[in-house]
């Protein structure tokens, strides 16, 4: 548990939006995790387990309305001030920053759950259709959707 | 392959997750379409932003929290959850069945005469219990004879009394526990009886309670003359003043007269007897309000009660005598009369012609005016 409590609750933080509620939604993966050991199937990777319960909680969760309205904004994907940075960069850092939480928030939950899972988690292809119980071809044009989406929005940071 | 095709392929060309066949097809369009690897790359630099998000880690604590959470909750609580939980819903039930089972045991209750006259007993035990336990002997030896509010009460407080002197006896005497037992166990039929003596005080001159009676008078006088037979209290022992001071033999004999003046069941005690016959103390203040003994009392049995009841008429009218009230008793009419002492003996002799004429009891001193009672039986 040691070693995935930072990934379940990362997932909880990008899906959720506020820190207070993923550690809830994160207690409770490990709970039914913890309650549901014996329907862990070795062939399957641990984590990806983990991802597969973590990833339905949220979606449960978000579809049911009873979530906080308020997100904790900039918390979420908060970075630590490089000491090397001068304030200028560290200003448009910052601005970048706000402008990647706002467009991966602004994601569709099913969008927004195939791109943290792979693009910030570092899932493969066949983890995430295992996880999300979903077809190679679905994960993959999903993750190519809300790229392009995420593409448009931060289109002004790129190089 | 088409821009549109080739698009649609990149996020897969970038991740490395496409087939050599696919692969190399969009390579080859890529190769040949500017625009194309221009959205190649504006891709990979978004993907790139997104890598470069520093990954989140749980809070401080956050394995403990879960750890503890895990842990099941205590017995307690997990029953006042079950219990309680969820309250909007289970509170009124569980409210509403509390007060339908309580409808439900007083309705049962009025509807059963047993345990109503179970409560009435009940209401008498912690009488006795509690003067048993609280009330101290008063100090006059001349307890017996104490004139309380009321006849019943009297009759418990002297019962308790009475046992409290066997207690103290117990002590000074350890042989006596059996005894004691014994008197404790007829503690019982003595209360139930109370009800019954109270119906005696309303037709004092019913057979039975009369009987009842004079032996719980016996008993206590008994009791009484004991204690004033009694050596005085020394003044080593102060607290007991006032109770029983006896010898174990004397004690033995006043548990005896107390068990005897409970058991109203036992049909023969020789104390009994010796009531009916003897003389009645001259003074029985507990139930002087309610009844004063008659001077003479005694059975007529009779052929012809109708008969003897008009004889008996003209030869009350004869000798100038006054019937003052009739009872219906167990056997026949109870008549109470009041007879001139002059025409008593005259009274006497006609009685013996009207039937079998029977003198149960007689004052060895008799007033101006003689009552007389007078039980009618076929």
């Amino acid at each position: 548990m040691i070693a995935h409590q930072h990934r379940v609750f990362g997932v909880a933080l990008r899906m959720l939006g506020s820190r207070a509620e993923a550690e809830e939604a994160a207690q409770e993966v490990f709970l039914r995790a913890h309650r549901a050991i014996a329907d862990f199937r070795g062939d399957a990777k641990l984590s990806t387990w983990l991802y597969a319960i973590a990833s339905r909680l949220c979606l449960n969760r978000l579809a049911s309305g009873e979530r906080r309205l308020l997100r904790e904004g900039e918390e979420t994907l908060a970075r630590i001030p490089s000491g090397h940075a001068s304030p200028a960069d560290e200003l448009e850092r910052s601005e970048r920053d706000a402008a990647l939480h706002r467009a991966i928030a602004e994601l569709s939950d099913e969008r927004r759950l195939v791109v943290v899972l792979r693009d910030l988690e570092g899932l493969s292809y066949e983890e995430i259709a295992a996880a999300l119980d979903l077809e190679l071809g679905t994960v993959r044009s999903r993750l190519h959707r809300a790229r392009l989406d995420l593409k448009e929005k931060l289109e002004r940071f790129l190089p | 392959m088409t821009c549109h095709d080739a698009r649609e392929q990149l996020s897969a060309l970038i991740d490395d997750a496409l087939g050599a066949e696919e692969r190399r097809a969009v390579e080859a369009h890529l190769a040949t379409c500017a625009d194309c690897r221009r959205e190649l790359e504006r891709l990979r630099d978004t993907v790139a932003l997104l890598r470069a998000v520093e990954p989140a880690r749980a809070p401080t604590g956050f394995v403990d929290r879960v750890l503890e959470a895990a842990r099941p909750a205590p017995w307690s609580r997990r029953l006042v959850r079950a219990l309680l939980l969820p309250w909007p819903v289970k509170l009124p039930v569980e409210a509403a069945a509390i007060v339908l089972v309580a409808v439900g045991v007083v309705y049962v209750f009025q509807a059963t005469q047993g345990l109503q006259q179970a409560r009435h007993l009940g209401s008498v035990q912690p009488m006795t219990t509690a003067s048993d336990q609280a009330a101290p002997a008063p100090p006059s030896q001349d307890a017996a004879r104490e004139a309380p509010s009321t006849p019943e009460a009297a009759r418990a407080k002297q019962t308790a009394r009475t046992l409290e002197g066997a207690r103290q006896n117990k002590e000074q005497a350890p042989g006596q526990k059996a005894l004691e037992k014994s008197a404790s166990e007829k503690e019982t039929p003595e209360k139930k009886g109370a009800p019954t003596s109270q119906a005696f005080s309303e037709a004092a001159q019913h057979k039975d309670a009369d009987e009842r009676r004079a032996k719980l008078d016996d008993a206590s006088r008994d009791v009484a003359k004991r204690r004033a037979n009694a050596p005085p209290a020394t003044p080593a022992e102060p607290q007991v003043a006032g109770k029983l001071e006896e010898s174990p033999a004397r004690a033995e004999r006043s548990q005896g007269a107390a068990a005897r003046a409970r058991s109203s069941a036992s049909p023969a005690s020789e104390p009994r007897v010796d009531t009916l016959q003897a003389p009645r103390p001259a003074a029985t203040p507990p139930m002087a309000t309610a009844f004063v003994p008659p001077d003479v009392s005694g059975r007529l049995a009779v052929a012809n009660r109708d008969a003897a009841l008009q004889d008996l008429a003209r030869l009350l009218a004869r000798l100038g005598g006054v019937e003052d009230r009739r009872f219906v008793g167990d056997e026949g009419p109870i008549i109470e009369l009041t007879i001139p002492r002059e025409a008593y003996p005259d009274l006497l002799r006609e009685l013996a012609t009207l039937g079998r004429w029977q003198l149960i009891r007689e004052a060895p001193a008799l007033p101006e005016k003689v009552r007389v009672v007078l039980r009618i039986a076929s």
